[in-house]
């Protein structure tokens, strides 16, 4: 545990954390940075990649939002080597996505510097939006007040999962002061960066721990209520066909999905391209059939393909045009998965995928 | 049509054998005396070393469409082999290469083109006898099933019991018998070479009376257990005592019955008993959850496999099976009981009884065998003069070893067919016709074909339908060919009875149409006649047909891979195996490039003495130097080794450092081993404490002088056969007998004490042991736990060692320590590298299955033999050399390599390159081409198993015809057939 | 109740179950109607989504059936479907769906009274738990 102070009474976080982005691109710590930011055209701040330090005036990385997973975005950017160092800032539950999608060669960290942060949640964009809307400075509000925390997505607050792994550098909000916050390098690499940057090291935050065993407790005891509640409803098939009753098979949540890494879904494909006399067949069977069809299959094939790797974003809930809360059902189910496959998603990237055998014999090097 | 070769025996050698030379393009003609094919396997359910089956793993890998693709034992189906059951050959005659070959066929009794498989005959004939496939512990009828699962599946009559009765002629519904006919003489002329592959026999145990088999119900022989345990079996799997079905408690195996025993005139070793006993006592103990005793009776435990140690080990440990060391020297009945009792002497000389529920007899090879008179003729070739008993493995090496030199008689070179696509009919969307056989109106009263054909009309991608009384005649198939022309279709199904008749035609069918041979499918109309109702048949028959024509439909033309064979190998180590490989190859015509690190060529064989060894390795030397076809480059490196089957390209480094690429299409790998080096035994302590090659060596070239040694010891798997190195070298014990042996006859004053755990004398080498004892050479047996032990104090080497006969120790002051270290591999660390091909926990290159792929390495195209694959005798790694340049020729035999129908193929469009379906392929068939980022499969070793696609999230690996969509919606034809 | 008839989808392997499924055939080994029948050349074939459709589509009961370990006819490939499968049947039972409504057996090609045995055993666990839930429903 190596703590570097961050005091900035004076210029608020947000721009104290800014200003230290700002300078790793200007001493070319790094070439260029991933970060949410604001920009004049959306009412939430978007992912945005900079190269020029001078631009960052909009940078916002604790913003309680996340209209997309910015692993995604950080998977896209390091997919083939570049040669260059770039800066991921990104949640703790987007560094498990991509971790996950290193497995799968979908991107590499080789010359990524991540810094994540404690993770108080996010918001819907609507709700961020509006908020955001009563007056200055939203993120700082929300890291002050208990009662704009209080506004977080189900998922968020269901999630006991909020300190980053397999970062560089944390950013720690919980056990400070207002004000002053730290860095927590978490690797060497982290520290040499604080270092260049002019930080010293200095004392732990006092409450940290008592602060975090304290959100962990609050997110587990809702965590475990909302899990049962759904496990609940899963169990049968009539609780699961209420649950996705109103799925209009848009794949939308499987587009937002950080670790769903397809380049097409498999259910857009002409697999399940079916032809006027199947489907009249089906519904003759049964004398009706649910348009579309295959919308089980789909949650369930999405479940067997991905489960294991579910990393509880909840970006599928937020992005469902029918309001389903298909979070609850992913995170509920996955977790069995994960425990029967004694796996953890974004824990390391040496871990093997369960259900692919790795064979002794692999085609050596 | 000429045929190449004949080849009697259709055991797995013989089956081997024939497909070897079927691959190569050449026409054979394969018969067996017994009614069905696989010899003594197809009664084996599982073989070690692994208790596993694994027969169909024989079957051709490349160019597999022109194979079967089920179950070996179910048959012989190639399109380049004739199988003919229940023949002989009767004569030979005329000069290698234009034999002329009478074979004399058995009348059998039924027609096989008119049976429908029925059974009535069987269930009428009042003849019972006892049942061979079975060992007799089941009976049959005179009209019987030779082998249960064998298609075609009818019966035959076995003349030499059959009364005549009449009672199945009438019985038959279709007149397909006849009692009256004779034998048939078929003559097959041009034939360029005859392969014997018919096996010695298995010794009768009736023959002595030592042991009361024939007499005592539950004395039964090794084969005669595994009967009783197979699933296929009288007890279908369950394991109980003969004589009252009871399970049995205690079971007993004795080893060497009718081998070592000089009484029966038996002086040799039936070299594969002992695994076979080991196998079937942990098939017996898992088969009673091991609430089983079993005790092994031997007197060596001849484990000289590679890998067999262990597998013994682990048995030993895991079922506590026991070992007992002696000649067990009677077997009794039990009064009241069914049981018997066993007495021996053991090995600290005591007299011993037990009693016991089974005994098993490890009977093995039979004596006295006699050959055919046409034996020695030009153009014959046996697998081995003698038969020996081998394990599969070399069972398969052996039969290459045959194959290759009928292959040197020529023949024609391998031109595969030319075949024309109409691409432009199959460019259109799927057009299926549908052939329903009405079969004469035999199927009417059980199937309703008016009902299919209206129900498919309505069906997506409804086939044309074309009813036919008899598709199977003659007539029939015409009627198909002028529907195939008059229409459009461009998918076949046909179902009909018997499908597997159809095999040969179908594929002329699909030569006119010009359409790919796997467009064309048959099912089985009958096997859907199960007993139920007739709607319900007809259901289930409607289902399949829906799902076969709709998977046919989805299945898009083969983009056919034409990979042109670059016809040159390479070969890496020039000693014994490396050599024969060259020179097989070149043989054929291929050039080869030869590589050895060493300047010299020879390997290990350069320290031969003079004798028949070092004259078979001279002349191999100066034939394969002087080849035109091979290249030989001495003191050289291999760097790199890149591509794929057929087309590899080699990076060599040669003496003066300048690097050189070499193409080839397949490549060989001998890299050799050498002799161990050990720390037990005080060995370089002295020098009087040699090695066992080091000894033959100094006598051999003479630096050595036997009247030197007047008290020599040997001590045998010095710093082997135990961990880390837990396996047999295989020659040291031979080795070993004849060094004593020459010091013996030199100087018959010395003695010799040899200290050995169990004499690995296999095969014939029997006699060279029966030798040394004869001359008065001294055996000790140790355990692991009581190895002799060395010391050297004041330059003299002091041996103690446990005599167990004496129950004391033994103290020996010798001037010669022999010890025998054992083989270990050279350069494989490397090499594996370089390949990318496996290695054994001990350094040996791990070939892709020990029985079945014996010097296949798990990369297609590449081939490893000789001591880098495992430790061998020097005429089993030139055997190996051949084995292994037999399946190179498989490769470079053929001008160009073709993707076969059932391949995976990747939609790129659809591959998000993770890479995850790379290692799941067990044939190393996937690989990323870094140039263009995109995701490939070598056509060639991919055996289309489905495991990439059933990995494949994105659903991007298409396999043929099992291609998702199909087998999703079959999965849903067959649901709704079952809700209507 | 004593009309129910379930319906069962048995994925089997081309080398060794099929082989056996033949064998009980040839061998007039008699198994129940319920079941119909596709080949696959592999268990390493079957891909998860061919057990949820069975399932969603109304099966009561999916057997699968392949070589023994060390019998695959391609290695290995029933060691995979094993893992496989295990997380399938995992993922299904969250969802109401009994375990052992799935089931996976190793048949080698000579067994074919062990296919007969497996089948009516496995129709008869089937008929015990009752149809399957989705059996009537309108939806897949
Ligand atoms: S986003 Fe919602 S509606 Fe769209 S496919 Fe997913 S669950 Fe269905
Ligand atoms: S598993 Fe599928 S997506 Fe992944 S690399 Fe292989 S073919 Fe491509
Ligand atoms: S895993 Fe795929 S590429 Fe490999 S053999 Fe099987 S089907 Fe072929
Ligand atoms: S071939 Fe039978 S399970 Fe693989």
């Amino acid at each position: 545990m190596m703590m570097y102070p961050l005091n900035s009474p004076d210029q608020g976080i947000v721009q104290t954390v800014r200003s230290m982005l700002q300078e790793l691109l200007g001493k070319k710590l790094a070439d260029a940075v991933l970060v949410l930011a604001s920009n004049p055209w959306s009412d939430v701040p978007m992912p945005t990649l900079f190269t020029d330090p001078d631009r960052m005036e909009g940078v916002d990385p604790l913003a309680p939002v996340a209209p997309v997973s910015s692993a995604r975005q950080a998977s896209a950017l390091t997919r083939s080597p570049s040669g260059k160092t770039v800066v991921l800032v990104l949640r703790p539950c987007e560094i498990r996505a991509l971790i996950e999608l290193v497995k799968l060669n979908q991107c590499s960290l080789e010359n990524a510097i991540i810094i994540s942060m404690d993770c108080l949640g996010r918001m819907e964009n609507k709700i961020f939006s509006d908020e955001a809307k009563t007056g200055p400075g939203i993120t700082e509000r929300f890291l002050s007040s208990p009662e704009l925390q209080g506004k977080i997505t189900t998922t968020c607050s269901t999630c006991n999962d909020f300190l980053p792994e397999n970062a560089d550098i944390t950013l720690c909000t919980l056990g400070a002061e207002p004000g002053h916050m730290g860095f927590e390098a978490l690797t060497d690499k982290g520290k040499a960066l604080l270092e260049s940057l002019g930080f010293k090291k200095g004392d732990d935050l006092p409450k940290r721990k008592q602060d975090i065993a304290a959100l962990a407790d609050k997110r587990s005891l809702s965590k475990k209520e909302l899990f049962d509640a759904t496990a609940l409803q899963m169990s049968t098939i009539d609780g699961f066909q209420t649950f996705i009753g109103r799925c209009l098979n848009c794949y939308n949540c499987r587009t937002a999905c950080p670790v769903c890494y397809c380049k097409e879904c498999v259910f857009l494909t002409d697999v399940f391209a079916h032809p006027p006399e199947l489907l009249l067949e089906r519904a003759t069977r049964r004398g009706a059939v649910k348009m579309p069809t295959d919308t089980s299959m789909f949650h369930l094939t999405r479940l067997s393909h991905i489960g294991h790797a579910c990393v509880g974003c909840g970006q599928c809930s937020s992005v469902c045009p029918s309001d389903i809360q298909v979070a609850d059902m992913f995170r509920t189910v996955s977790e069995k998965t994960q425990a029967f496959f004694n796996y953890t998603p974004g824990r390391d990237v040496t871990e093997p995928i369960p259900q692919l055998v790795v064979r002794n014999g692999k085609r050596g090097d | 049509m000429n045929i190449h070769t004949v080849i009697a025996g259709a055991g797995i050698s013989g089956i081997r054998a024939a497909f070897d030379l079927a691959e190569l393009g050449h026409r054979v003609v394969l018969l067996d005396k017994a009614p069905s094919s696989g010899g003594i396997l197809s009664q084996l359910d599982h073989q070690f070393p692994d208790n596993h089956c694994g027969m169909c793993t024989l079957l051709p890998m490349i160019d597999r469409d022109k194979g079967p693709q089920f179950c070996l034992r179910k048959g012989i189906f190639h399109d380049h082999v004739t199988f003919i059951p229940s023949a002989e050959i009767v004569s030979v005659k005329g000069p290698a290469g234009q034999l002329s070959v009478v074979v004399e066929k058995q009348h059998t009794g039924i027609d096989p083109l008119k049976c429908m498989a029925c059974g009535s005959c069987e269930s009428v004939c009042p003849v019972s006898v006892p049942d061979g496939f079975n060992e007799g512990y089941s009976t049959r009828k005179a009209v019987f099933l030779p082998v249960p699962h064998q298609i075609p599946n009818h019966r035959i009559i076995d003349f030499s019991v059959c009364t005549r009765c009449g009672e199945c002629v009438k019985a038959c519904p279709v007149s397909a018998i006849n009692l009256d006919g004779e034998a048939r003489k078929l003559e097959f002329n041009p034939v360029n070479a005859v392969i014997l592959a018919t096996g010695s026999g298995q010794y009768d145990p009736a023959q002595s009376d030592l042991y009361g088999f024939g007499v005592l119900p539950n004395v039964v022989t090794s084969k005669g257990l595994e009967r009783i345990m197979s699933s296929s079996g009288p007890s279908k799997g369950q394991l109980f005592r003969p004589s009252d079905n009871k399970p049995i408690k205690r079971m007993a195996f004795l080893q060497c019955v009718g081998s070592r025993n000089l009484m029966e005139n038996a002086d040799h070793c039936s070299s594969v008993c002992c695994m076979f006993a080991v196998k079937e006592a942990v098939m017996a103990c898992e088969k009673s959850h091991d609430d089983l005793t079993v005790s092994i009776f031997y007197m060596d435990m001849r484990t000289f496999g590679r890998d067999f140690q262990r597998y013994k080990d682990q048995a030993e440990t895991s079922h506590g099976l026991r070992f007992i060391r002696c000649r067990v020297h009677s077997v009794e009945p039990c009064e009241n009981t069914d049981g018997m009792k066993i007495s021996y002497v053991n090995d600290k000389g005591m007299y011993m009884e037990e009693t016991v529920d089974l005994v098993v007899l490890s009977t093995g090879k039979k004596t006295g065998l006699t050959h055919p008179d046409f034996y020695q003729n030009e153009g014959v070739f046996a697998l081995s003069d003698t038969f020996d008993f081998k394990d599969i493995g070399e069972s398969l090496v052996a039969a290459d070893v045959a194959a290759g030199k009928a292959m040197a008689l020529g023949g024609p070179p391998h031109t595969p067919e030319q075949r024309i696509f109409d691409t432009q009919r199959l460019s259109k969307k799927a057009m299926p016709l549908l052939v329903l056989c009405q079969c004469g109106n035999n199927l009417s009263n059980d199937l309703d074909l008016d009902l299919i054909e209206s129900h498919l009309s309505a069906m997506p991608g409804a086939p044309q339908i074309l009813k036919l009384e008899q598709a199977c005649g003659a007539a029939g198939f015409e009627s198909i060919g002028t529907a195939l022309t008059s229409s459009q279709a461009n998918r076949v199904v046909i179902a009909a009875c018997n499908p597997f008749l159809f095999d040969h035609k179908i594929k002329a069918l699909a030569r006119d149409a010009q359409l790919p041979d796997g467009f064309f499918k048959t099912l089985d109309m009958r096997s859907h006649v199960t007993g139920k109702t007739k709607n319900e048949q007809t259901q289930s028959l409607l289902s399949q047909i829906k799902s076969t024509v709709n998977s046919l439909n989805l299945t898009l033309p083969v983009y056919r891979e034409k990979r042109t064979v670059t016809p040159s190998a390479l070969v890496v180590g020039g000693g014994p195996a490396g050599l024969s490989a060259a020179f097989c190859l070149a043989s054929a015509g291929i050039d080869v490039d030869l590589l050895d690190k060493e300047s010299q060529l020879g390997g290990n064989g350069i320290h031969f003495s003079p004798g028949p060894e070092k004259n078979s390795l001279d002349k191999l030397l100066s034939s394969v130097t002087n080849h035109p076809k091979i290249r030989v480059h001495p003191a050289t490196c291999l760097t790199r080794h890149q591509g794929l089957a057929g087309v590899f390209t080699a990076t060599i480094t040669t003496p003066n450092a300048v690097e050189q690429k070499i193409p080839h299409g397949a490549a060989i790998v001998a890299t050799g081993g050498g002799q161990a080096q050990t720390l037990d035994y005080c060995a370089s302590q002295h020098n009087g404490i040699l090695s066992v090659f080091d000894l033959a060596k100094g006598l051999g070239d003479k630096t050595l002088n036997p009247l030197d040694f007047s008290k020599v010891v040997m001590i045998q798997c010095a710093g082997t056969r135990e961990e880390p190195r837990n396996y047999c070298s295989r020659i040291c014990c031979t080795k070993a007998l004849l060094n004593a042996i020459a010091i013996k006859e030199a100087n018959p004053s010395a003695s010799i004490h040899i200290f050995y755990r169990d004499m690995m004398s296999y095969g014939e080498s029997e006699k060279i042991y029966t030798r040394a004892r004869q001359a008065g050479i001294l055996f000790i047996p140790f355990d692991l736990h009581k190895k002799p032990q060395v010391a050297v104090n004041n330059q003299t080497i002091h041996v103690t060692g446990f005599d167990p006969v004496l129950q004391e120790d033994v103290q020996l002051a010798p001037d010669l320590l022999v010890l025998s270290t054992g083989i270990v591999p050279t350069d494989n660390q490397i090499i594996s590298k370089i390949f990318h091909i496996n290695t054994t926990q001990d350094g040996f290159l791990k070939e892709a299955n020990s029985k079945w792929r014996p010097v296949d390495s798990g990369r297609e195209g590449i081939f490893v033999c000789g001591l880098a694959r495992a430790p061998l005798g020097f005429q089993e790694a030139m055997d190996e050399g051949i084995s292994a340049a037999m399946r190179a020729l498989r490769i470079l035999g053929r001008p160009f390599l073709e993707t076969p129908q059932v391949t995976a193929r990747v939609r790129h469009s659809l591959c998000s390159r993770c890479q995850a379906c790379i290692p799941e392929c067990p044939y190393q068939a996937r690989y990323l081409d870094e140039e263009n980022g995109k995701i490939m499969v070598d056509s060639v070793s991919c055996q289309g198993c489905g495991a990439c696609a059933s990995l494949c999230p994105n659903s991007s690996i298409m396999m043929g015809q099992f291609e998702e969509k199909g087998i999703m919606d079959s999965i849903e034809f067959f649901l709704n057939e079952a809700c209507p | 109740m004593s009309e129910y008839k379930p319906k069962i989808v048995a994925l089997v392997c081309n080398w060794c179950t099929y082989t056996a499924a033949d064998l009980a055939g040839t061998s007039r080994l008699s198994y129940p109607a319920e079941i119909r029948m596709i080949r696959l050349m592999c268990t390493g074939m079957i891909d998860q989504k061919y057990i949820l459709k069975a399932f969603l589509d109304g099966a009561d009961g999916v057997f699968i059936g392949g070589c023994h370990p060390g019998d695959c006819h391609y290695i290995d490939g029933n060691i995979k479907a094993e893992k496989r499968i295990g997380g399938t049947r995992n993922l299904l039972s969250q969802f109401g769906f009994e375990p052992d409504r799935l089931a996976l057996q190793w048949i080698g090609a000579s067994e074919g009274p062990e296919f007969q045995h497996n089948m009516t055993a496995f129709v008869e666990r089937i008929t015990a738990l009752g149809p399957s839930q989705v059996a009537d429903r309108m939806i897949l």
